[in-house]
């Protein structure tokens, strides 16, 4: 299936585009997505988004068809699901 | 809703905010709520400084301001309350000068440091609303267990790049920021890139939603996290949800 990925904030820096199609296998959760998208962009993307351990960091928002899923919320992709990766950011 | 008392406009007062009291649902009952409401708005930088400044010309009238350190030549670019001539000089005092010169029938109180665990409390005690616009999550982070504590909404802002989020969260009713995230970001710095226009964009949205808090008018951004990318100037908004396991907010939301 095809779905459409968004990076926000540091993540487009990382990435280096702000949005792009993403070809993933049928029965993919969230973890899927990210450690496919680690391996295209590296490091710099695995560290802002895994923890060491591998585990997702709670600081990074992922929004699927524009909801907000929770910590460890099991999600099915579909094909056309629309996911954005937020960055923390703030103020100054 | 929040349980501000109102306080009678003098005739200069009501001769200043007269276009604003034109608006459906403001009035004089609502330019007097506004006159009797205060706010926190922690830091009166890039961010703040917009919030602040629109808040004093639309007649706050008490404005709390939490910044520490003196104005830098990289200040200049966005925190539009500091001049020039006030390099080297507390922020606060540049900040405070700033508002009573547009508006000196208000009450700005200047505190000279930044939000943290000493002073989050009383800080937040003080107001009716508080307004995150810190670079820091730690300083975020003791604004949203206070505003919790104390059953205070939070109007929390923040800017990266050409981008910027806004939301509004409300004890009880919305997720809070630890549910949005739930742990430090390691991988956030103070320093980023940034345009003073796009902080001063989100800064209007955020003066725009204490706004309607106080005069109970329109729908603010409660349980919504609106992500604004003035690159292309595409504008999102997105439902953020509470997370039940929340240890600033789960225990008091119903």
């Amino acid at each position: 299936m095809k779905i459409s990925v968004e990076y926000f904030g540091q993540l487009q820096h990382i990435t280096g585009i702000r949005n792009e199609s993403v070809e993933l296998a049928d029965g993919s959760v969230v973890n899927d997505l990210l450690n496919q998208l680690a391996q295209s962009y590296g490091d710099r993307f695995r560290e802002f988004v895994f923890n060491a351990d591998g585990s997702l960091r709670k600081s990074i928002p992922v929004v699927i068809n524009d909801r907000q899923i929770s910590y460890g919320e099991s999600v099915s992709f579909q094909d056309g699901t629309r996911v954005m990766i937020l960055s923390p950011i703030a103020g100054g | 809703m929040l349980n501000i008392t109102g306080r009678p406009l003098t005739d200069e007062e009501r001769a200043i905010y007269e276009w604003q009291m034109w608006v459906p649902g403001v009035g004089e009952a609502g330019q007097e709520l506004l006159k009797g409401a205060s706010v926190l708005i922690s830091r009166a930088g890039g961010l703040g400084g917009v919030v602040a400044y629109e808040l004093a010309a639309a007649g706050v009238g008490r404005i709390v301001l939490a910044h520490g350190g003196n104005v830098n030549h990289s200040d200049l670019n966005r925190q539009l309350l500091m001049t020039y001539d006030s390099l080297d000089t507390p922020r606060v005092e540049s900040a405070k000068k700033r508002l009573n010169e547009l508006n000196p029938f208000i009450e700005v109180v200047a505190v000279p440091e930044h939000v943290n665990e000493e002073n989050a409390e009383d800080l937040v005690g003080q107001v009716d609303i508080v307004i995150d616009c810190a670079p820091l999550f730690t300083e975020r982070f003791l604004m949203n267990r206070e505003s919790v504590r104390q059953n205070k909404p939070l109007i929390e802002c923040a800017m990266y790049d050409l981008e910027a989020q806004i939301t509004t969260f409300i004890p009880g009713q919305t997720p809070c920021l630890a549910c949005l995230h739930p742990e430090n970001p390691p991988a956030w710095k103070r320093k980023f890139p940034v345009f003073g226009a796009v902080s001063g964009t989100v800064g209007c949205l955020a003066a725009m939603e204490a706004i309607k808090l106080i005069t109970n008018i329109g729908t603010t951004l409660a349980g919504t996290l609106l992500l604004m990318d003035l690159r292309d100037m595409e504008f999102r908004r997105v439902s953020i949800s509470r997370n039940p396991e929340c240890p600033v907010c789960s225990s008091s939301v119903s």
